[in-house]
């Protein structure tokens, strides 16, 4: 019976794989079969150009819209494909199609040089840099005598060349390698990728405390784009035959591969499809109409711009989505044909195994975690002074401090999100001062945020899902019940649908709990999870935290609420003016004199007196 | 090479670097204010050298005298801008926001092209051509006028900006809008003012740079990216530091001029900017996002 059910679930996923797949394949056999038919000069071409530029617009869509990264450098990308092989054509007599492979390794190339120490920009100055990018080249290949480079005629053999004079041909290859990408952007939506690119988009700092690098996902997102935008440049280039550095290189180049994105919409798989299909006949339509009077169709071009950024800001897709199928039957259909494949995540039936609840206190193991002399100091104000710490296996801190004593900064460091200025950091005996944090994150340290930061466009499912996906140490019976367990250990599981933004402000702290305890880690730490939560949810924290703590999970806690910590820890370690000054069980560690003094002052300790 | 050619190109980027400061100010407290890059700015100024040349050529009024009035013109246009299309996104969409000012940049320019067409329209007037030549250097008359112009409306901005009420509240709003409209700034209609002193400005720089530089509608292609320049060395936002990036630009402009073929004078400034940007993203005051 349960076999049949389980075969049941795979025979409907591998379906809906296919259908999935199905898609782009029968969308382009369709296209070329269309195309075939059209004898009309102007109709093939735009045909062609129509292709192009939506294969373009998807690889921009991968490092622009999947990845987040507002590249206005893409032309780069194809500009450099193009006249790589243009180059080696007419220097060495090279044919395009071996051209073709030396392009995209180029572009591959270039991305990889010019990717690795831009993408550690973030927001608008990576923008702004990749704007740079595209000029250089075209500043160059100008130079170089290439204002206007014609490439060598063969009408003696098209094939051999890429030189047809019919544009069918170009349609054709645009048309498959336009099969290619969006096949790909399927495969990345229904993979791994799809977490760890929209975790890198949404929010970098909390996807590197899941573990993830985010650098090397986007610099991947961006070889990727570039040399598939290099390839296709090349057979951009032979279907123009005139190139000038303006037309590979040039800014409208770069802002085309965006406008076709934004207009169809950022992040979706057919967001540059259905731009390319609204723009380019447009601004073809406009040149015929227009092309006598020089600046006249780009004018217009730019109004329509306006016009549609005005009308639907976020794209065509989102706005699709915002219709009420009820009002629009037709549209909602189509909606409905968007939202396909996007199913809701269901809880399995709780597991019978019970998980083995160790009542008694667990031994303290080896020392986990050591701070060794850590110091930091901003400029000339020093936050932390020569501190050292040591966190046992199964033991559960309170760091406590009054504000400004050095706790975020503590955090920070115990996390790889700051650089200690002097001291060391060891985990597990193995100096970790300089790791990055998502090496720290995938060594089994996870921390939640002191400002909550879920990924929260993603449904809670997804959010925990992320929290497992890389570096977990200790892989559960299912990867599904490792990311139940939590869900359901603080309460959310009935809520693994909505989006993590539209949760209450006590829920978000919780799902951070969750996620970060998705992966298994040896030490959780919690940046003053207390804060803003009431008598009742702090209740429900500490229970839960105590319950992941009696499954053998270290938890260090970082506070300023003295009173409430010190009653649920194990040990308590007190910073004030970034130096530790206390450092012992709860209740010795409260009564100590310099303690009191340093809380509330040292009045209250002579009133006492 | 001579020491008077080092210090001609030293003088040289010093006068460029003034005008550049005009055009950078502008951009920057746009940004700074309101967190826009706004593309069209330079279109801004091209409108700037053509309102000057047409007025010129017919009217045969001096550009240096027109300069203010034809910035009040471009605000006007920038208010244009910034209440039509601009505010009408929500606030924060950078994307929408970025395509926004890149349509008009569009828009502008192929406006300027199909009513003056692509040919280059020089502004001829009797200081064009003139030297002034102490020490055996060179100093072109025109951009010599240009450059103190500029000097003495980037005073006048910095007393704007620190001595009046606008300008401080215009300053608070870049720091923290949410403050600011906890303060009873308008914070809305301080957008709009910052959009239109930035689009005036460019407006006047404009109309001084056409006394020694032909109009022409592609014109600001050249002249966005030396804008970016300038503002990133001295830290978006930071219009003290636009200024200071402006005259780096200036001296990197004319001095690249002596080393490299002038193909390729502008391939040291994309290559400087990125340098900046990977070593400093935050400018070489690190003062980060101030007005």
């Amino acid at each position: 019976m349960a076999a049949s059910g389980v075969r049941a679930a795979q025979l409907e996923t591998l379906q809906s794989r296919l259908r999935a797949y199905s898609v782009p394949v029968i969308a382009s056999v369709m296209f070329i079969a269309v195309v075939s038919q059209i004898t009309d000069f102007y109709l093939s071409r735009l045909a062609a150009l129509v292709a192009f530029w939506a294969a373009v617009g998807m690889t921009w869509n991968l490092i622009g819209g999947y990845a987040g990264q507002l590249s206005l450098g893409h032309a780069a990308f194809v500009g450099l494909g193009g006249y790589v092989a243009l180059v080696l054509q007419q220097e060495f007599g090279i044919i395009p199609w071996i051209g073709l492979l030396a392009s995209t390794a180029a572009a591959a190339l270039a991305a990889l040089i010019v990717g690795a120490p831009t993408l550690r920009l973030s927001g608008i100055y990576f923008s702004l840099a990749t704007l740079a990018y595209p000029l250089i080249l075209q500043v160059l290949f100008t130079y170089w005598g290439y204002q206007e480079a014609l490439i060598p005629a063969h009408p003696e053999s098209p094939f051999l060349f890429m030189q047809w004079r019919d544009n069918r041909w170009y349609a054709a290859i645009f048309g498959t390698i336009l099969m290619f990408c969006w096949l790909a952007t399927v495969f990345l939506e229904r993979s791994h990728w799809r977490y760890l690119l929209t975790a890198v988009r949404e929010d970098e700092a909390a996807a590197s405390a899941v573990g993830i690098n985010t650098w090397l996902v986007k610099l991947w997102a961006f070889v990727i784009s570039g040399s598939v935008a290099g390839m296709l440049g090349v057979i951009y280039a032979q279907m123009l035959f005139v190139v000038t550095p303006e037309t590979m290189f040039g800014i409208g180049v770069s802002v085309q591969a965006l406008v076709i994105n934004l207009v169809g919409g950022v992040g979706y798989a057919i967001g540059p499809l259905l731009g390319t299909l609204i723009t380019v006949p447009m601004s073809q339509a406009l040149e015929a109409q227009f092309g006598s009077i020089s600046g006249a169709a780009q004018l217009v071009y730019g109004l329509v711009l306006i016009i549609v950024v005005l009308t639907i800001p976020r794209g065509l897709i989102d706005e699709l989505r915002r219709i009420d199928p009820v009002q629009h039957p037709t549209l909602g259909k189509l909606q409905a044909w968007l939202a396909r494949g996007t199913t809701d995540a269901t809880p399995p039936p709780e597991s019978d195994v019970l998980t083995a609840v160790a009542s008694a206190p667990l031994a303290k193991g080896e020392v986990l975690l050591k701070a060794d002399g850590l110091g930091k100091a901003y400029g000339g104000v020093i936050a932390l002074r020569h501190f050292n710490l040591e966190i046992r296996q199964h033991e559960f801190i309170g760091i406590v401090g009054p504000n400004g004593a050095g706790k975020t900064t503590l955090f920070d460091l115990l996390t790889g999100f700051q650089r200690p200025t002097s001291g060391r950091l060891y985990m597990r005996g193995k100096n970790v001062t300089c790791a990055a944090p998502y090496r720290l994150a995938r060594s089994g340290i996870r921390r939640t945020f002191q400002i909550p930061r879920p990924f929260g466009r993603l449904s809670v499912y997804e959010n925990a899902v992320l929290g497992g996906l890389v570096g977990a140490t200790e892989i559960a019976a299912s990867m599904d019940e490792a990311i139940w367990r939590p869900l359901r250990a603080v309460g959310l599981a009935h809520l693994a649908n909505k989006p993590a933004d539209s949760l209450g402000p006590s829920q978000i702290r919780l799902l951070e709990v969750a996620r970060a305890v998705v992966s298994r880690p040896t030490l959780l730490l919690l940046d003053e999870p207390l804060a803003g939560l009431d008598a009742s949810e702090v209740h429900e924290l500490i229970d839960i935290l105590r319950g992941q703590h009696s499954e053998g999970l270290t938890i260090v806690i970082v506070d300023h609420a003295i009173g409430t910590v010190a009653k649920i820890v194990e040990r308590l370690v007190v910073i004030d003016n970034g130096i530790l000054i206390a450092d012992g069980a709860p209740t010795e560690v409260t009564r100590m004199p310099h303690v009191v003094e340093a809380y509330l002052g040292s009045r209250w300790n002579h009133a006492r007196d | 090479m001579s020491l008077t050619t080092i210090l001609q190109a030293i003088v040289g980027g010093l006068l460029l670097g003034g005008i550049y400061a005009l055009l950078a100010a502008g951009l920057t407290l746009i940004f700074g204010v309101m967190r826009v890059i706004n593309f069209a700015q330079a279109e801004f100024m091209m409108l700037g050298m053509f309102a000057g040349y047409v007025i010129t050529t017919g009217l045969g009024i001096d550009p240096l005298l027109l300069a203010l009035p034809i910035g009040g013109a471009l605000a006007l246009l920038g208010m244009v801008m910034a209440q039509g299309l601009l505010e009408r996104v929500p606030r924060g969409d950078h994307n929408a926001q970025l395509i926004l000012t890149l349509g008009v940049s569009l828009v502008l320019q192929n406006l300027a092209l199909v009513v003056f067409g692509p040919t280059p329209r020089p502004v001829v007037r009797p200081y064009t051509n003139s030297y002034w030549t102490p020490f055996e250097l060179f100093i072109n008359e025109a951009r010599l006028f240009a450059c103190l112009a500029s000097l003495v409306i980037m005073i006048a901005l910095y007393l704007f900006l620190t001595r009046t009420w606008t300008g401080r509240a215009m300053r608070a709003t870049a720091d923290d809008p949410v403050a600011a409209g906890g303060v009873g700034i308008n914070v809305r209609r301080t957008h709009v003012l910052a959009f239109m002193v930035g689009t005036g400005l460019a407006g006047v720089a404009g109309t001084l740079i056409v006394t020694f530089m032909a109009a022409a509608p592609s014109i600001g292609n050249d002249f966005i990216i030396i804008m970016f320049l300038a503002i990133v060395l001295g830290g978006l936002g930071s219009v003290a530091g636009a200024t200071f990036g402006a005259f780096v630009v200036g001296l990197v402009q004319s001095i690249s001029g002596l080393l490299l073929p002038l193909q390729l004078q502008n391939v040291m400034l994309f290559v400087v900017f990125v340098l900046i940007l990977l070593v400093r993203p935050q400018g070489l005051f690190g003062l980060r996002q101030r007005v």
